[in-house]
């Protein structure tokens, strides 16, 4: 629609999920906008945000979904997973039940995007030390079981929330350097930027636009 | 995939396929579940073709009239923007995401919905014109339902 107002070489498709108020929102307006939400209401369906950052020189435009947590849009969030370079997947540490229905998250995430996806783990409200329901250990080595990489954070003081969204672009940036990444194949959540404008997908938006 | 807001998004042929095959099974066995419903409507003002658009709005609307919960009614009425913005008709789209910021003035989500819908208007040359046509008329009957489902 309108010209990008930086360049960059590839765009990477996240999703976030994890269940209803653990803070996934938020997670994405800190690293979108830098700020806190403070009583944000729950999500509806599906939000949108993008950054563009910087891995090894190269600039790359994050699209993140932020999904409701609520069940009765489950039937619509889970269209999104395909396709996804990267899963975010929330709990709130102050509260254990939704550290325990990560099994549930994880094997929807494992089943619906491609097993190159890189899914990390983040235990949020980590402000919130001293109402804390889930040891830090626990989730450790939960993490390390399923191949995850794991992180606490705060949505609130912005405490890790950076190298969350960037560990998981490194990561992603280094499957495609050593070849595990097809770039070739469907659904792997990588764009690499055409260089010319007039590509096939502005001609679709002109369709659109009649 | 390269989006700059949520309006530009696409459903891609296949999802809108499953979420049609899955409603129409559930009608063939009596009435769709709400999820599986939500999950047809979203699919289809996702579509690239109009006439799906328009038909997920008289469902949409269809909900908003007959759903009785409070939080389904935010989601039709945030969908309902979208959709009416994607076939530009940014009266009506603008008519629904107010309903939602009077109801929910903080909600960020909303915010950014008014803003693209804003900024698709300008990019399409309608900021200035008279924005208030028949379709805020059509609007009022259902904004009556959602406000007074509030209490």
């Amino acid at each position: 629609m309108t010209a990008a107002p930086y360049n960059y070489s590839y765009i990477f498709k996240y999703i976030i999920i994890g269940d209803m108020g653990v803070g996934k929102s938020c997670l994405l307006h800190q690293f979108t906008e830098k700020k806190f939400m403070a009583d944000c209401p729950h999500t509806i369906g599906v939000e949108f945000g993008t950054r563009i950052i910087e891995v090894s020189g190269q600039k790359i435009k994050l699209q993140i979904w932020d999904t409701a947590g609520q069940e009765r849009f489950r039937a619509v969030t889970r269209s999104y997973y395909r396709g996804a370079a990267g899963a975010l997947m929330v709990y709130d540490m102050t509260r254990r039940s939704t550290y325990n229905h990560l099994s549930s998250w994880l094997a929807d995430a494992k089943s619906l995007t491609n097993p190159n996806t890189a899914i990390f783990l983040i235990g949020n409200k980590a402000d919130l030390e001293d109402q804390r329901d889930v040891p830090y250990e626990e989730a450790k080595a939960f993490a390390e079981e399923n191949g995850l990489t794991f992180l606490e954070c705060s949505a609130k003081t912005g405490s890790n929330v950076e190298d969350a969204f960037l560990e998981t672009a490194k990561q992603i940036y280094q499957n495609i350097q050593d070849g595990s990444l097809d770039l070739n194949a469907a659904d792997t959540g990588v764009q690499p930027k055409q260089n010319l404008p007039r590509a096939a997908e502005n001609s679709g938006k002109k369709d659109c636009n009649c | 995939m390269d989006y700059g807001s949520i309006l530009e998004e696409r459903t891609s042929p296949a999802v809108l396929m499953n979420a049609r095959e899955q409603y129409i099974r559930q009608c063939g066995r009596g009435s769709p579940s709400a999820a599986s419903t939500f999950a047809f409507t979203h699919a289809m003002i996702g579509s690239k073709n109009k006439l799906d658009v328009k038909e997920g709005i008289v469902c949409l609307e269809k909900l908003l009239r007959d759903d009785e919960d409070r939080t389904s009614k935010r989601n039709y009425v945030y969908y309902l923007a979208v959709a009416n913005a994607r076939l530009k008709q940014y009266d009506v789209a603008l008519g629904y995401i107010d309903v939602l910021l009077e109801a929910e003035g903080n909600n960020q989500q909303a915010k950014t919905l008014k803003e693209n819908i804003k900024s698709a208007m300008t990019h399409d040359g309608l900021i200035g014109a008279a924005i208030v046509g028949g379709g805020a008329l059509a609007l009022a009957g259902l904004v009556a339902v959602f406000t007074m489902s509030r209490k």
